[in-house]
């Protein structure tokens, strides 16, 4: 039987102490599987993205687990999670966080760089990986230089440059125009989804639900329903 | 000639005796003293703020690093390269800053007394060490405690 692509079992995240103790994320639970783009919708404060970093390795739960292909990813050492991170999940976040003094080419090439990879050869790759993404003539360009839609391919390009087997996207669609974040998310959907990859997307834009395969909707820290297919606001 | 209170001297023992002389029985050597714990001061409290501010102005891309997979030896090996080629560029400009002005101030004073020897090389290379080495611990420590969750959270 093939592993899911993430097993989060009973994820607890709580912040601060005592009375101060304020609950994140409730006792949630839930598989994502291979080919398939999951949308993690809820209001502002609802913890969704503090689940998107349980299940993303990077902020440890108070309870509960996570495994990544079978891996129980909160068992591994800093290190061997940082490593397990590199390997196995890509990150587009909000905001790009693309590197202002490097090029495009460049920023896509920093995960093969972290992974010991030869300088021309990570740059090769990612000018590979930038015309998968349609802007390999825009690869010597800084990222300032980038419309916020090319920005957002550009991090795309990063986020899979290494071959992950989740990609983690948060908001992607939250400085774009209508259009061109529809056009992000088909693209998303079209091209860099396949069978060996899970999608994992924390949204709060009605516009792109029609992207999505299954819909957890969180409220309060909680998991209140999971929904195939997108999430319209009725 | 001791009998007539005249001292015969070698060349160096007159030199070693003008100069502490001038060190610690006038006010010189003080004042050189200070000016060179000043120097060091003032370069650490520079250089510290200005690799502090730099990791300041960075957080959000190192936090972002770490999220991708950046392990911690691989941003401290960053820094201390960013704080060992700014001290080395720092040592080399300012050696030769020193000699140009010495070398101009013997144009217009040929016999002007001023030299830099290699004890004082050591000396300012190992103070550029020590204030590189401070200033780099101050910003490994930020960026070694920077929560990737922070760069999700926004």
């Amino acid at each position: 039987m093939v592993a899911a692509a993430i097993e989060a079992r009973g994820l607890v995240k709580y912040f601060g102490e005592g009375e101060a103790r304020t609950m994140a994320v409730k006792d949630v639970s839930f598989d994502a599987r291979f080919g398939e783009m999951l949308y993690v919708v809820g209001p502002s404060g609802s913890g969704k993205t503090t689940m998107l970093s349980l299940v993303s390795g990077i902020l440890r739960p108070n309870q509960g687990g996570v495994r990544i292909h079978g891996t129980d990813i909160w068992s591994l050492s800093a290190d061997a999670l940082a490593e397990f991170r590199l390997a196995h999940i890509g990150f587009a976040f909000q905001d790009y966080h693309l590197f202002p003094r490097l090029t495009t080419a460049e920023n896509v090439a920093v995960p093969l760089v972290l992974q010991k990879r030869g300088w021309d050869e990570a740059l090769a790759e990612a000018e590979r990986y930038l015309d998968i993404v349609g802007l390999k003539h825009r690869a010597q360009l800084p990222p300032v230089k980038l419309s916020g839609g090319e920005q957002q391919r550009v991090a795309i390009a990063r986020a899979i440059v290494s071959q992950p087997d989740i990609l983690i996207m948060d908001e992607p669609t939250a400085s774009l125009d209508g259009d061109t974040g529809r056009n992000i998310l088909a693209f998303v959907r079209g091209e860099i989804l396949n069978d060996k990859r899970c999608i994992v997307i924390v949204t709060h834009d009605a516009r792109i639900s029609e992207f999505a395969d299954r819909t957890l909707m969180m409220e309060d820290g909680a998991l209140k329903e999971i929904r195939n297919g997108g999430h319209r606001q009725d | 000639m001791s009998r007539l209170g005249y001292v015969a001297l070698t060349n160096d023992e007159f030199v070693a005796q003008i100069s502490a002389f001038y060190k610690f029985q006038t006010g010189l050597g003080v004042n050189l003293f200070l000016m060179t714990v000043m120097s060091f001061v003032v370069g650490l409290s520079i250089s510290g703020q200005t690799f502090y501010s730099f990791v300041l102005e960075n957080l959000e891309k190192f936090g972002a690093l770490k999220a991708i997979g950046a392990k911690g030896a691989v941003l401290v090996r960053m820094i201390l390269f960013q704080a060992g080629f700014t001290a080395l560029t720092g040592y080399g400009l300012g050696v030769g800053i020193c000699t140009l002005m010495i070398a101009a101030a013997r144009l217009r004073l040929p016999d002007y007394a001023a030299t830099i020897t290699w004890g004082n090389l050591l000396l300012a290379f190992c103070m550029v060490l020590v204030i590189a080495g401070i200033s780099s611990y101050i910003a490994v420590r930020k960026v070694l405690r920077i929560e990737p969750f922070d760069i999700f959270r926004g």
